[in-house]
C-alpha cells in the first residue's frame, strides 16, 4: 500500500476550493523554492487527459468484447434509453460511441483517484465473474467485494468494525444489480456516504445514483474481462504517476 | 465529519459543496474526489430525482439480407456457432455469402437455398478441426481428439 499523506494547506477559506490537489500544490511550491532546478510539474487536473486513458481501448475492442449487447426490450429501464442505438429483433443494442465517451470519463476519474492515493473497491454480484474481479483488484493493489452485502458496512461502519473506519474513495461496480430485480445496496450506501461510483449499467439497471455510469453489457465474461483490464490499467497508470511524484518530491 | 446522507436530494457533489459554502465542512476536510469531480464532471448530473427521458420509439435494426436470413432459418439452417473460437464467421453469414455468390452465377431462385446449404456443409466438414482460444485447456484437448462425425459409433 502506498503511503497516504494527510495534507494541510493553510486556512485560505474558500479560495482553496479553486485550487487542485493539495498534494500537487505543495510540490509546486517546493519547486519554486528550489529555483526552477526541477521542471515545474504540470497540474494533472488542468490536462484534459493526463493519464492518456483515451488510448486504452477502441470502439472495435468494445464491440469484440460484446459490450453492445443489452437485455430484451421488456426489461428496459426508461433512464437507459438515451444510451441505446436500437433494438435487434427484440434485443437492445447500446450505442458504443456513447459508451466509449462515458467509459473514458470513468477511466480518467479512476486514474485521478488512484493518483491521489484513494482507496478503490470493486463490486460485482455475478458469481461467474467474481473470481476475475477479485483477482483484478488484487493485481492492482485495491479491494473487492463480490459477496453478500451485509447492510450497514458503509453506513454503520464504525460500529460494525469496532473502530473508526476509512471507507473507499471510489466504488467501481462491474454489475450494479444484486439479482435481476434489485439494485445493489452499496450503490445507495455509497451515495449516502458521499463516495463517488463508477458503474457498468446494463439496459435493465437504473443509472441515476451512479456518478459515472458506463452503459454496456454487464453479464458476459468477455465484457467483464475487458472492463477489468481497462480499470486495472487506469489504476496502475495513476499509481505510477504517484510514485514518480513521490520520488521527485523526496 | 459533517455529511448529508439524503442521497435522493441533489448529487454527492452539490451536497458537499453546500456543506463547504455554509462552513459545516472545513475546506481541508473535503473529500479526496471533490477536485477531480469539479475538473471532470460527469456527462449527465447524477441526480436521483431527474425527469424521465423523452419517450422515443426504439429504432429497429434491420438489414437487407434479413430476408435471406429468414429463409434459411425457416428451413432450420444457420443454427450453430462455435463459441470457443469467436473470431470465425457465423454459419448464417457463410450461408448468405454462398447465396449471394450462387445468385450472381445465375442459379434459379428455388434451388438457391438447397445449393448454398449443401456447399457450406461440405466446406464445414473440410475444416472441421476446432481451434479454440486456449489450446492448452482440457476442453480443447478433448475436442481435438474427438471424432465428431463418428461420435456415436463404437
Amino acid at each position: 500500500m502506498l503511503p497516504r499523506f494527510i495534507c494541510s494547506t493553510g486556512k485560505n477559506g474558500l479560495s482553496i476550493l479553486k485550487n487542485n490537489s493539495t498534494f500537487a500544490q505543495a510540490v509546486q511550491q517546493k519547486s519554486e523554492v528550489s529555483e526552477d532546478n526541477l521542471p515545474k510539474r504540470k497540474n494533472p487536473l488542468e490536462h484534459p487527459d493526463y493519464f492518456q486513458v483515451h488510448n486504452l481501448f477502441t470502439v472495435k475492442d468494445l464491440f469484440d468484447a460484446r459490450v453492445h449487447f443489452g437485455h430484451k426490450e421488456g426489461s428496459l429501464n426508461e433512464f437507459m434509453t438515451p444510451y441505446l442505438y436500437g433494438s435487434r429483433l427484440g434485443h437492445l443494442i447500446f450505442d458504443l460511441d456513447v459508451t466509449a465517451e462515458h467509459l473514458r470519463k470513468a477511466l480518467n476519474f479512476t486514474a485521478h483517484i488512484a493518483y491521489r492515493g484513494g482507496i478503490i473497491c470493486f463490486f460485482n454480484r455475478n458469481a461467474l465473474n467474481a473470481h476475475l474481479v477479485e483477482k483484478t483488484a488484487q493485481e492492482c493493489g485495491e479491494y473487492a467485494h463480490t459477496r453478500f452485502w451485509r447492510g450497514g458496512i458503509f453506513t454503520n461502519a464504525n460500529h460494525q468494525f469496532g473502530a473508526i473506519t476509512r471507507l473507499p474513495d471510489l466504488c467501481i461496480f462491474l454489475n450494479t444489480q444484486n439479482n435481476i430485480l434489485n439494485q445493489h445496496t452499496a450503490v445507495r450506501d455509497s451515495a449516502k456516504m458521499l463516495i463517488p461510483t463508477v458503474g457498468i449499467v446494463d439496459s435493465n439497471c437504473n443509472p441515476n445514483l451512479i456518478t459515472y455510469p458506463v452503459p454496456g453489457n454487464d453479464d458476459t465474461p468477455s465484457a467483464i474481462e475487458l472492463y477489468c483490464k481497462l480499470f486495472k490499467a487506469a489504476i496502475l497508470r495513476g499509481k505510477e504517476e504517484r510514485m514518480k511524484l513521490l520520488q521527485e518530491s523526496e | 465529519m459533517a455529511t448529508s446522507r439524503l442521497e435522493r436530494i441533489g448529487t454527492i457533489f452539490t451536497r458537499v459543496e453546500g456543506l463547504l459554502t455554509r462552513g459545516a465542512m472545513k475546506p481541508d476536510d473535503r473529500p479526496l474526489w471533490f477536485d477531480v469531480y469539479k475538473a471532470f464532471p460527469p456527462i449527465i448530473e447524477p441526480k436521483f430525482a431527474r425527469p424521465k427521458p423523452e419517450a422515443k420509439p426504439i429504432r429497429q435494426i434491420l438489414y437487407k439480407e434479413d430476408i435471406i436470413r429468414a429463409k434459411f432459418h425457416a428451413e432450420g439452417h444457420g443454427i450453430g456457432i462455435n463459441m470457443l473460437s469467436p473470431a470465425g464467421e457465423t454459419q448464417v453469414k457463410k450461408l448468405i455469402q454462398q447465396y449471394e455468390k450462387l445468385k450472381s452465377e445465375g442459379v434459379p431462385e428455388n434451388e438457391l437455398i438447397e445449393k448454398s446449404v449443401a456447399a457450406v456443409s461440405t466446406e464445414r466438414q473440410l475444416d472441421a478441426k476446432i481451434s479454440s482460444k486456449n489450446p492448452d485447456s482440457v476442453t480443447a484437448q478433448v475436442l481435438s481428439e474427438a471424432d465428431l462425425k463418428n461420435i456415436f459409433k463404437e
